[in-house]
């Protein structure tokens, strides 16, 4: 049975559950570069370069593991993080079902969204 | 008939038809000595009085100028609280994502371990929220204050331009009453040099005709009355002295004997 534990997100004015296993730190949005060619943009946190996928205009960046990768999605506001009552795919949070955050769907937005341009 | 009665009535007769012409040349020079005078002493108290005025618009310049500097140090002291909030703000900030983290480690951490861990952490993110709001409202009334600084500003800034303004009329008006007092003084003393008359004589000669005047306007209702003799003796100790003086002043003079 899935535990519920994780963070619940707002990520472009919508609330989002990430598990707890998916996340390895919450950190204050840092400041992004741009890398020529790539819809991503590094950031320096905690000592490392990391690849940042921009989600928003959140003040929080959340590094997170996806597949075998760690990726950053920076511009999102953590609301919550512990424990919540599962609810379908996502959990309860303030009497609301928030459904869960797609790290990799997210990451296909961003390269959608830098391919139209 | 007492003395005094025939001294009104010698004076009655000899000023009856011609009172307006009883004014002497040099009376009438002694009032003007006099009158300038007057208007020469006037112009003084006027340049004083402006010259007071300045001092008193200075004092009142100063007294702005503290007033601006103690809105500008205002101004300091409100920058000074907002970088302190400021940075009480980006503290907070950090706790708050100390205790997300905290919570996050808490929840890997599973239930029932990680528990307490997560409890504590919403603990203190509800406190650096009610915090953080707390803040807001100071920052808030920091931005009220802003406001109500710089109304202030722009009024003391106002009344220190009025009072420059001021100051600088009443340069002008000072100008204006020495250029007053230096004419007045030029006309009495030419004045002095045409009547030929002593100041202090014109002056003691003016009185003593508005006295005369008034002395004679008095007897006269005096002697109007129904009983002007009592009246008129009683005035005699005052009278006599009087008439005495004036005899000897205009002994041998057909138009001066009273």
């Amino acid at each position: 049975m899935r535990s519920g534990a994780g963070l619940v997100l707002s990520v472009r004015g919508e609330r989002r559950y990430l598990p707890a296993l998916l996340v390895q730190t919450v950190v204050a949005r840092p400041r992004l570069s741009p890398v020529p060619g790539s819809p991503l943009s590094l950031a320096w946190v905690s000592g490392r370069a990391i690849a940042v996928a921009e989600a928003g205009s959140g003040p929080h960046l959340v590094v997170c593991v996806a597949g075998n990768e760690i990726v950053g999605v920076a511009g999102v506001e953590v609301d919550g993080a512990g424990f919540f009552t599962p609810q379908g795919d996502g959990v309860l949070f303030e009497g609301s079902e928030v459904p869960p955050f797609d790290v990799a769907a997210e990451l296909e937005r961003v390269q959608e969204a830098a391919s139209k341009e | 008939m007492s003395r005094a009665s025939r001294f009104l009535d010698a004076l009655r007769e000899t000023l009856k038809d011609n009172a307006p012409m009883m004014r002497s040349t040099s009376v009438d020079d002694a009032l003007l000595v006099r009158a300038v005078s007057k208007a020469e002493q006037a112009a003084e108290s006027a340049l004083g009085a402006s010259q007071a005025a300045g001092a008193a618009s200075a004092q009142q310049r100063g007294t702005l100028d503290a007033a601006v500097d103690a809105v500008r140090q205002l101004f300091t002291r409100a920058r000074e609280a907002r970088s302190s909030l400021a940075l009480s703000r980006e503290s907070l900030e950090q706790i708050r994502l100390v205790a997300l983290n905290a919570g996050l480690e808490g929840a890997r951490l599973g239930d029932p371990t990680g528990k307490p861990l997560v409890l504590v952490a919403d603990d203190v993110r509800n406190h650096v929220t009610r915090v953080l709001a707390a803040l807001d409202a100071h920052t808030g009334v920091l931005d009220q204050m802003d406001r109500e600084r710089d109304k202030l500003r722009e009024q003391v800034e106002g009344a220190q331009a009025r009072s420059a303004d001021l100051a600088r009329e009443l340069l002008q008006v000072q100008a204006a009453q020495r250029d007053v007092s230096s004419a007045m003084s030029d006309v009495s003393s030419r004045v002095k040099q045409v009547t030929e008359t002593d100041p202090e004589t014109a002056a003691l000669l003016a009185d003593a005709s508005d006295h005369a005047r008034a002395l004679l306007g008095a007897l006269t209702k005096l002697a109007e009355g129904p009983r002007r003799s009592p009246v008129l003796r009683a005035l005699s100790p005052s009278l006599g002295p009087l008439a005495k003086l004036l005899r000897e002043q205009y002994r041998g003079d057909p138009d001066g004997a009273p």
